[in-house]
């Protein structure tokens, strides 16, 4: 009885100890997983003996690394590898250092010395007409002329405005913008490539600097118009807003990098009868030019009544270094320096200007000598910062430096009016010129050995005549891309493009700064 | 004739005023000796090498007992001067407007 009694409450007392063990089981199994592991491990090891095949690679490299040498552009300039025999090396130095050492002092001696040295040229000196464009169809009309030309931003397309240049009040004809292709094998001069009509004569073109096929074109009316050429759609941009729009004939357009914001982005500066010049954004979205500043130039002094009047302008020009200053000229002859940054108001009550979108302002910031006629042209060098020229009705070019007042040079060819006048873009002393009776004439003003100053400069070096002999140039163009080519454009409607000598091209070793010599020498007199 | 008086000899040449650099090339073209950086000595030594092989044919053509013994040339921003021998070429870059 008591040995079973025991037993119950041994079993009674055991019972809780049993529920322990059985937990502590588990933690034995994980070991018998970390064994099988090593299993796995030996059967990689087994497959690493294939590749002592690919030691049969590794001997081939050995002959790409012959070619390596060659072709390496290695962080260290010499090879220090390459086997040099010292003596024989340093025999070679001791010959060459002695005429090394001679020539380094002798060019330190005499610096400068090739700088002196003029170039002769050689071979023909007549420019050579390649073609003569002409578009029959709009010539019909025996007003219309070419009243503007502009070269394509790659320079291989140069773009025409036909329009006429007399008017009594309303216009009444039809315009035209035509572009060509000068660089074509097959190029048919009397017939352009791409043609726009327009619904009033062109009076002014400009090929976007940089994009070609973009082309922006004034209208006698005070439309601007903006074309890709390349889109289906053709016209991209044009005034949607009339307020803001030219009250007279556009003078000249000209696309400038934007001074202030991005400096990268193009923008159209344009000019009118008038009397703004108005700056606009003109690649928007939907198609509209934005104006983005405007400008105003008012008649001051003289007759009370035509004081606040608008005086218009006629052509504009903008500084290569400063961007944000210009000259423009006007149509009274009145010649003015601007700037961009000019806050001070306009002194006017002419019609239209308190409804602009933009207040104008005053540009002028300083005056210079007049001419005594209309204005046609300005222009500043390509390559000296202070020096522009200027053109107009009373036949003279003049030089002027935009630090003074007075003109520096004068010449008047006595062929009539000048219409246009440009910088050579290659040659730092030549420029073209347009003339009324006698052609395109190009001068140089290299300073030539026993010839007085005064004399030279009166002397066109050359003379280019109009396609029929008499109409008067009315627009010429050098092609920046290939500056031996120039385009003129004449009253007759032709449009003439010549390839120039290599006198007019290639550009002297000292001729910018006889080009600075030139523009210093206007101070003293 | 040891490594320290080679050395001596380059160092007398990039002293002299207004020189820039200079490089010796040996018959292959390769760089031996450079005070250029790596990209301006590889273009020169290529360039010289090919002009300096075609103005010694020039000079042998002309006549055959006749050798050019050195040319410079003069270029706007500096001047090139380079004195082809027998195993190697010696090229020295000097400033036009050193003043």
């Amino acid at each position: 009885m008591s040995k079973s009694n025991r037993d119950e409450i041994d079993s009674e007392l055991n019972r809780k100890p049993v529920t322990f063990t059985d937990e502590t089981l588990p933690v034995i199994s994980c070991k018998e997983i970390v064994e099988k592991d090593p299993v796995h491990s030996v059967n990689a090891s087994v497959q690493t003996k294939f590749e002592v095949q690919l030691a049969d690679a590794t001997c081939q490299s050995i002959k790409h690394k012959e070619c390596e040498v060659q072709t390496d552009v290695g962080e260290k300039p010499a090879d220090d590898h390459v086997e040099i025999d010292m003596s024989r090396f340093n025999k070679f130095l001791g010959r060459v250092e002695p005429i090394v050492s001679y020539y380094l002092d002798d060019n330190l001696e005499r610096p400068n010395v090739l700088r002196h040295i003029k170039m002769r040229y050689t071979g023909d000196e007549t420019a050579q007409e390649l073609f003569t464009l002409s578009y029959p169809d709009i010539l019909i009309d025996k007003e219309i002329q070419v009243t503007s030309l502009s070269w394509s931003a790659n320079g291989s397309s140069i773009v025409v405005g036909y329009g006429s240049t007399s008017h009594e009040g309303l216009c009444m004809h039809k315009g035209a913008v035509c572009s060509w292709n000068i660089e074509r094998y097959k190029i048919n001069p009397n017939k352009p490539d791409i043609t726009i009509e327009t619904s009033t004569c062109v009076t002014t073109l400009a090929c976007h600097p940089e994009r070609p096929g973009i082309v922006a074109a004034g209208l006698y009316n005070g439309e601007i118009l903006v074309w890709d050429f390349r889109e289906q759609d053709s016209l991209i941009a044009r005034v949607l807003e009339r307020q803001d729009l030219h009250r007279d004939s556009v003078t000249s357009l000209q696309w400038i990098r934007e001074p202030k914001l991005s400096k990268k982005k193009f923008i159209l500066v344009s000019t009118s009868q008038d009397g703004k010049i108005l700056l606009w954004n003109p690649l928007p979205s939907k198609n509209n030019l934005k104006l983005t500043d405007a400008y105003f130039v008012a008649i001051k002094g003289g007759n009370s009544r035509s004081v606040g009047k608008p005086m218009g302008v006629t052509s504009v020009t903008f500084n290569n270094e400063d961007s944000e200053t210009f000259i423009f000229g006007c149509d009274s002859g009145f010649l003015y320096k601007g700037s961009l940054n000019s806050v001070s108001s306009v002194q006017s009550r002419e019609e239209g200007l308190a409804e602009m979108s933009i207040q104008p302002k005053n540009p002028v910031t300083m005056a210079y000598q007049s001419h005594d006629s209309p204005i046609y042209a300005v222009s500043f060098s390509p390559f000296n910062r202070h020096l522009f020229l200027t053109s107009a009705h009373d036949g003279q070019l003049r030089l002027y430096s935009q630090l003074f007042a007075n003109f520096g040079r004068c010449f008047a060819p006595a062929q009539g009016a000048i219409f246009t006048c440009r910088w050579s873009p290659s040659r730092p002393l030549v420029l073209a010129a347009g003339s009324e009776h006698g052609g395109t004439l190009i001068y140089d003003l290299e300073p030539h050995e026993g010839t007085p100053d005064s004399l030279l400069l009166s002397i066109p070096v050359q003379e280019l005549p109009s396609s029929d002999k008499r109409s008067s140039i009315n627009a010429l163009e050098f092609n920046h891309k290939t500056p031996n080519i120039l385009a003129c454009g004449d009253s007759a409607g032709a449009v003439m493009i010549w390839k120039l000598a290599e006198r007019f091209t290639t550009a002297q070793n000292d001729e910018i700064e006889n080009l600075q010599i030139l523009a210093k020498s206007f101070g003293d007199s | 004739m040891t490594q320290a008086e080679v050395d001596d000899t380059l160092k007398r040449i990039q002293e002299h005023k207004g020189v820039q650099g200079y490089l010796i090339i040996n018959s292959d073209g390769i760089p031996i000796r450079s005070s250029l950086d790596a990209s301006v000595t590889q273009q020169y030594a290529a360039l010289i090498k090919s002009l300096s092989d075609k103005a010694r044919s020039t000079i042998r053509e002309m006549d055959p007992s006749n050798e050019l013994l050195f040319f410079r040339m003069r270029t706007k921003k500096h001047e090139i001067l380079v004195a082809p021998d027998k195993e190697y070429t010696m090229i020295v870059l000097q400033a036009t407007d050193a003043s």
